[in-house]
This record gives structure tokens, C-alpha cells and sequence, in this order.
């Protein structure tokens, strides 16, 4: 108990410390996003045929800022339901599409391949994300489908200074070896999935986001994000998915 | 450049980018080629009794791909796929287009009924009866001593078939109870099990099931135990009778195979219908849908009943005459033998 009372006490005397100090740059911030997204998911162990829709996406994330580096950490989770792309002509099929997940990134500056007014960073993320598509068809029936990826991703992240107050970034994230455990080919949840391969899931996440300060205290960003990504064992699963974010930064 | 056009420009480039579907691979084409294909390969890779049955698929596509073109008319393709089906002999199996739904019936049709719900109104449940669950349970008295339930279906929510608990409070007292699936063609076996589980006396082993998990016809998962755990609500052990007839079907032969292994329960009837496929629904290009069974459901004793059904503890049919009497011989064995328990459980 006393070692958790000391935790806190350090990290409120941390966050004074960096409160009082009023000229120094804000490095830390945490922001909080919401927005619209348009999915679109061809899994072939659920359905000869594309599912397309659309939902909301939320996230919660932390970066540090500083000269040489960059770290940030994102927790996401997204819903949204999908349809056949055919108008079916008995009962009604629908997707409820689960996306959750957990990432942590870390780029370093190359202040020799950088500009004036562009910044370069060379970085990864270490990618986990779990994702949920639970099929409804005819008499309340539903099968579960989806699949949990583990991947460490390279990613290059380059920022273009507009002015003192904005700022456009852009980020892409490609897996180099990747964890992927997806239902077996019977599909049905009875059967315990297993690590079927590695370095065969290839993903494309990309980001084009401008920030501009508010405040001391407030930025707001406007995101688009595209992530697409396909595996092929035990039957091929294809899914792109385009978000349209806009984000409330706080700086601490 | 101003903000206000910086920012319309950034706006322009997120819709301009928006690439949701750029590497999906695009749907294969609603031609009838295309939907004969895909229907083909679809069976091909996830139909699970084509070795249990002596199909030839391949066979089957050579006699049939020819007829297809494209030029053949939707009413057409659906002639010409409905007898391709046809083959597979699966009550589990069915094409649902605007122009009708193909289902194979033989496994009912040319047996005799075995069951009539208004003669059993008329004649049996004399003090009157009740429904509950949306009309899934009908329910009496029979005797002083004996209830009787017939459910017909297994489809449907939770929350209707937990209406059985109240039907079972009811007939607490009594000394038997006649449970009557006769005509139940399936649903959930969620619901079915939800159902057994208040007739179990302990957890047992009812049967297993192989699914069909990879792209040759033999290709099978190792037999997965399906078994009925007891509810935690109270339960009833006294003797029951379960009556079946061949229009129990799918998720209906789950609950007998799970009834049936009670030592209080006797199965009376004639066999049941023999649908052990667990099908599920997928699509075509052109928005037909389809169904299929994917995995192989064995008794515990590792029989396969697909086609065959499930043979009663006591075969009794309804011969024409006793119907025209007004006579369930049926149910009138599963009285006499509810009764014979009674005696016996009472020396």
C-alpha cells in the first residue's frame, strides 16, 4: 500500500513539475478520438461474399513528444455492421464487426534524411489487435469468425510543419513478422483455434492527420486513416477499413 | 495558401484517398456460370456427407456444368441446381430463390403422419389444455397422474422456451409426464439442450460430432463429446415418455439423443427423421441463399444417423383405423407405459 501511495506521489509531483513550468514545450499528450468508419470484409470461412458497412471507432491514446523520439501508445475499439453486398432473397444476413486493440509505438528522428519544415522519424509499433465478426442469418442464429494478431510493424512517420500552430503527419505501419490465430476451417468456435503461421498476414496502415493548436492546453486533429489487411489460411480473409477521425489532444 | 483552403484541400485528399474496398478482392460475378460455380465449389469444400453417402460430385459437376450458360435464365438455373441437390438426399440441404425454395422431403413424406394435434385436443386432454412460449408449448393433464407437453419447434429465443420452467412447476406433483416432439422439425440445439437440461439427472455424454475442417471430403475434426449438463434449477426424474415420429428432425434429434440416455426417460414413437448435418446459411453472387450440413453427428455409440434416423425404445405407429377411431396408439402406449412404471416403482 505504501509503495502504491509513493508511485502516486511521484507521478503528481512529476506532473506539477511539468505544470509549472510555463515556457517549456508540452511534450506529453493524451487525446481522445471519435469519428465514422466505412468497413468492408470479404472472409471466405464465413462468405463467398463481400460484407460492407459502417461504424463508429474510438480510441484513447498517449504520446511523449520529444527532440530525438516519439512513443505513443493506442487503445482502440471500433463497432460496425456490415451487410452482403447481394440483396439477399430469404431472411436477412448482417455482421457485427468487433475491432479492439492495443499498440505501442516508438520513432526516432533523422535529423540527416530531415528538412527545415520536414521532420522524418524511423520507427515500429508493436501491433496487437483482436477482431470480432459475429455473423446473424435466418432465426436468431449467429457463428463467430475473426482473429488475433500479434505483429511488430516498421514504420516510417513524417511531419510537415505548416506553421508555428499546425502541423500534418503522416504514418505508415507494415508488419514484418506477425502472430495470427484465426478459427480453424470448421469455423465454429468449438474447435480451439491455433497459431496457424507467421510472416504470411500482410497489412497496409496508414494515417494522414493535421493538428492545430487551440490552446496551451488543447490541440484538435483531423484524421484519415486506412488500414487493410488480408490473411489467407485456413480460407482467405480480406478487410479494408477507412476511418474518418476527428480528435481532442490534451497536452499535460 | 489560407487555412480555410488548406483545410478543404486536407478534407479533399481524406475522401479523395478513402480506398475501403481498393484491395477487397471484388465479388465474383452474378452470371449463371459464376452462381452454378461458386454453388459447386461451396458444397465441394464444406458439405460434410459426401463419402457417408457414395457421392461423386465431381460426377455430379460433369453431368450438370454442361446444362449451365450464359445464356440460361434464372428460372432455368434453379431447375438445374434444385436436381443437383437433389442427389445429396439431406433434409439439412435447401436453395431459397424468388422463384421457391428447394427442399428435399423424402425424409418425411413417404412415412406415415403418426401424429395429430386435434385428436389429442379432442381426445386425451379432456379437462383442456393451455399454450405458452409463443404457442412452441401446448400443455395439459392426461390423467391425475400423468402431463403431457408437446413442443413444436426448437427455433426461437431463449426467453420463450425458458417458459417451460412454469409448465414443469405445474406438473411438479405429478407422478409422470409425457414429453411429445412428434412433428418438431428442429431450431436451436441451445434450446433443446436448454430443455433437456432440466430432465437431466447428471451430466452425460449424448453423442459426437466431426466437422468437416479442411478441403478433401474426408477431411474431419477428431469426434467432440456433446453432452447435457443438469440444470441448476429443480429438475424432473420422475418417469417420463418421449414421443417421436419421422418429422423429428435436427436439432429435435438432438434433444432425443440427449433425452435418451436419462435412465427415467422412454423414447416411444416410430424413427426420427435422420437430419445429423448442422447446416448453416450462405450466399450466392446473384442473392440466392443456401444451406448446407458441415459436420457428421454420431450416437455415443459412434453410429451415424444422417438418413437413418433414431430408433425408438418402443416402435408403435398409428395404424389408419385407430386414427378413424380417434385412437393415438402412440400416446396410449406411452400412458400404459408411465403407468406400468408407476406400479413397478411402487412394489
Amino acid at each position: 500500500m505504501n509503495r502504491v501511495l509513493y508511485v502516486l506521489l511521484i507521478v503528481l509531483i512529476s506532473f506539477q513539475a511539468l505544470l509549472a513550468q510555463p515556457d517549456r514545450p508540452k511534450k506529453n499528450t493524451i487525446s481522445l478520438h471519435t469519428g465514422a468508419l466505412s468497413s468492408s470484409v470479404k472472409d471466405e470461412l464465413a462468405s463467398p461474399l463481400t460484407y460492407e458497412g459502417s461504424g463508429t471507432p474510438v480510441q484513447l491514446s498517449y504520446r511523449f513528444m520529444g527532440n530525438k523520439n516519439r512513443h505513443s501508445v493506442y487503445l482502440s475499439y471500433s463497432k460496425s455492421k456490415l451487410f452482403p453486398s447481394a440483396e439477399l432473397s430469404y431472411g436477412q444476413h448482417s455482421l457485427d464487426n468487433f475491432q479492439a486493440g492495443l499498440a505501442y509505438g516508438y520513432h526516432r528522428y533523422f535529423a540527416s534524411m530531415s528538412g527545415k519544415k520536414v521532420k522524418i522519424y524511423l520507427g515500429g509499433v508493436w501491433d496487437n489487435h483482436v477482431s470480432v465478426r459475429e455473423l446473424y442469418y435466418v432465426w436468431d442464429m449467429s457463428e463467430i469468425y475473426g482473429e488475433l494478431v500479434s505483429s511488430l510493424d516498421v514504420s516510417p512517420l513524417l511531419e510537415f510543419h505548416l506553421s508555428k500552430k499546425s502541423r500534418l503527419t503522416y504514418q505508415l505501419a507494415l508488419p514484418i513478422v506477425a502472430l495470427v490465430v484465426r478459427p480453424p476451417y470448421a469455423g465454429k468456435g468449438l474447435v480451439a483455434p491455433k497459431v496457424t503461421t507467421m510472416n504470411r498476414f500482410v497489412r497496409l496502415k496508414n494515417s494522414l492527420e493535421l493538428e492545430h493548436a487551440l490552446s496551451r492546453y488543447f490541440n484538435i486533429r483531423f484524421m484519415y486513416k486506412y488500414v487493410y489487411y488480408q490473411y489467407p489460411e485456413p480460407k482467405s480473409v480480406q478487410s479494408g477499413m477507412d476511418h474518418f477521425i476527428i480528435e481532442l489532444v490534451f497536452k499535460l | 495558401m489560407s487555412k480555410a483552403r488548406f483545410l478543404s484541400l486536407f478534407l479533399l485528399v481524406m475522401i479523395f484517398f478513402s480506398c475501403r474496398g481498393l484491395f477487397v478482392e471484388p465479388d465474383p460475378e452474378n452470371t449463371p456460370e459464376k452462381n452454378f460455380e461458386i454453388l459447386w465449389q461451396e458444397f465441394d469444400r464444406y458439405y460434410s456427407y459426401f463419402i457417408y453417402k457414395n457421392i461423386d460430385w465431381n460426377e455430379i459437376y460433369n453431368q450438370y456444368r454442361p446444362q449451365v450458360s450464359a445464356q440460361t435464365s434464372d428460372k432455368e438455373l434453379f431447375a438445374i441446381l434444385s436436381s443437383m441437390l437433389d442427389h445429396l438426399k439431406d433434409g439439412h440441404v435447401n436453395l431459397y430463390t424468388p422463384y421457391g425454395i428447394w427442399t428435399y422431403e423424402a425424409w418425411w413424406r413417404d412415412y406415415p403422419a403418426n401424429f395429430d394435434p386435434d385428436l389429442i385436443k379432442r381426445n386425451y386432454l379432456t379437462s383442456g389444455y393451455s399454450t405458452a412460449g409463443g404457442r412452441i408449448f401446448t400443455y395439459g393433464k392426461l390423467t391425475d397422474e400423468i402431463g403431457y407437453i408437446h413442443i413444436s419447434s426448437f427455433g426461437g429465443s431463449k426467453d420463450a422456451f425458458r417458459e417451460i420452467y412454469g409448465i414443469l412447476e405445474e406438473f411438479r406433483d405429478l407422478k409422470g409426464l409425457v414429453v411429445d416432439i412428434r412433428d418438431n422439425g428442429g431450431g436451436s440445439t441451445g434450446n433443446s439442450d436448454l430443455i433437456a437440461s432440466r430432465f437431466a439427472d447428471q451430466r452425460r455424454l449424448y453423442g459426437y460430432a466431426k466437422w468437416r475442417n479442411g478441403p478433401e471430403h474426408d477431411d474431419f475434426t477428431e469426434p467432440q463429446e456433446l453432452t447435457v449438463e443438469p440444470s441448476e434449477e429443480w429438475r424432473f426424474l420422475k418417469p417420463v415418455a418421449l414421443l417421436t415420429n419421422r418429422r423429428v428432425f435436427s436439432a429435435a434429434e438432438d434433444f432425443v439423443l440427449a433425452m435418451r440416455v436419462f435412465p427415467h426417460v422412454t423414447v416411444i414413437g416410430d424413427f426420427t427423421g435422420g437430419g445429423a448435418g448442422n447446416p448453416i446459411f450462405r450466399e450466392l453472387p446473384n442473392g440466392w441463399v443456401y444451406r448446407l450440413s458441415r459436420w457428421q453427428e454420431l450416437t455415443p455409440e459412434m453410429e451415424n444417423y444422417e438418413g437413418i434416423g433414431l430408433m425408438p425404445d418402443i416402435f408403435v405407429g398409428i395404424l389408419d383405423e385407430d386414427l378413424a377411431a380417434g385412437k393415438d396408439t402412440i400416446l396410449e402406449t406411452a400412458i400404459t407405459t408411465l403407468e406400468l412404471s408407476f406400479r413397478l416403482n411402487s412394489e
